[in-house]
C-alpha cells in the first residue's frame, strides 16, 4: 500500500515536469537536423580517412628511419674501404699561438649518461665539421 | 707547399662504386619518402581543417534546433 502511493507520486510530480512545444512549421527543424546528421556522418568520415593517413604517415616513417639507418651504414662501410690518410704538417694551415689559460679546476665528473642515437650523429657531425674547419 | 694533391690507391675500386651508387639511389628514395610524408601532412591538415568547419556547422544547426524548440512563442 504504502508503496502504491509512492508511485502515485511520482507520477503526479513527473505530470507537473511535462510541457507540450508547439512547433507551426516542423519542416525546417526537420531539415536542420537531417542537415546535422549528414555533417556528424561526414565527420566520422573524415575521422576514418584520417585514421588511415596517420598508420600511412606511420608507415613512410618507419621507411624514412631504415633507408637513414642504410645510408649511414654505407657511408661507414665507404670510410672503411678507403685508405687513411696522413697529411704532411706543412700541408695544414699555420698554427696560431695557442695561449695558455690556467687549469680549471673540473668538478668531480659523474658516470656519464648514456649516449642516444641523436648524440652519436651530434659527435659525428662535430667531429666532420672539425676536420672540414682545418682544410678552410 | 699550400695544398698539395694527395693520390691515394683504391684496392677493389668496383666495390666502392658500387657502394656510391647505392647511396646515391638510398638518397634519392630518402628523397622520395620525404615528399610523401609532406604530402600525407598536408593532407592531414586539411581534412582536420574539413573536420572543424563540419563541427562548427553541426553546432550551428543544434543552437538553432534548441532556440526553435525552446522559444516562449512556441509553448
Amino acid at each position: 500500500m504504502a508503496k502504491a502511493k509512492k508511485t502515485k507520486k511520482n507520477l503526479q510530480k513527473d505530470k507537473k515536469e511535462e510541457f507540450f512545444v508547439a512547433l507551426n512549421n516542423c519542416e525546417p527543424i526537420r531539415v536542420e537536423l537531417l542537415e546535422s546528421t549528414k555533417m556528424i556522418l561526414e565527420s566520422m568520415k573524415i575521422f576514418q580517412e584520417l585514421k588511415g593517413i596517420r598508420i600511412r604517415k606511420i608507415e613512410e616513417k618507419n621507411k624514412l628511419r631504415k633507408q637513414i639507418r642504410a645510408i649511414s651504414s654505407t657511408m661507414s662501410r665507404i670510410k672503411s674501404e678507403l685508405p687513411v690518410i696522413n697529411i704532411p704538417e706543412e700541408a695544414v694551415s699555420p698554427k696560431l699561438p695557442i695561449k695558455e689559460t690556467p687549469p680549471v679546476e673540473q668538478p668531480k665528473k659523474e658516470a656519464p649518461p648514456q649516449k642516444t642515437e641523436l648524440d652519436r650523429i651530434e659527435d659525428e657531425l662535430r667531429e666532420i665539421e672539425g676536420k672540414l674547419s682545418g682544410f678552410n | 707547399m699550400g695544398q698539395m694533391p694527395v693520390f691515394i690507391k683504391i684496392k677493389e675500386s668496383g666495390n666502392i662504386g658500387e657502394l656510391i651508387n647505392y647511396l646515391k639511389n638510398k638518397v634519392e628514395e630518402t628523397k622520395t619518402t620525404l615528399e610523401s610524408l609532406k604530402l600525407l601532412s598536408y593532407k592531414e591538415s586539411s581534412k582536420i581543417g574539413e573536420w572543424k568547419s563540419n563541427l562548427r556547422y553541426v553546432n550551428e544547426k543544434i543552437d538553432g534546433i534548441s532556440n526553435s524548440l525552446l522559444e516562449p512563442e512556441s509553448i
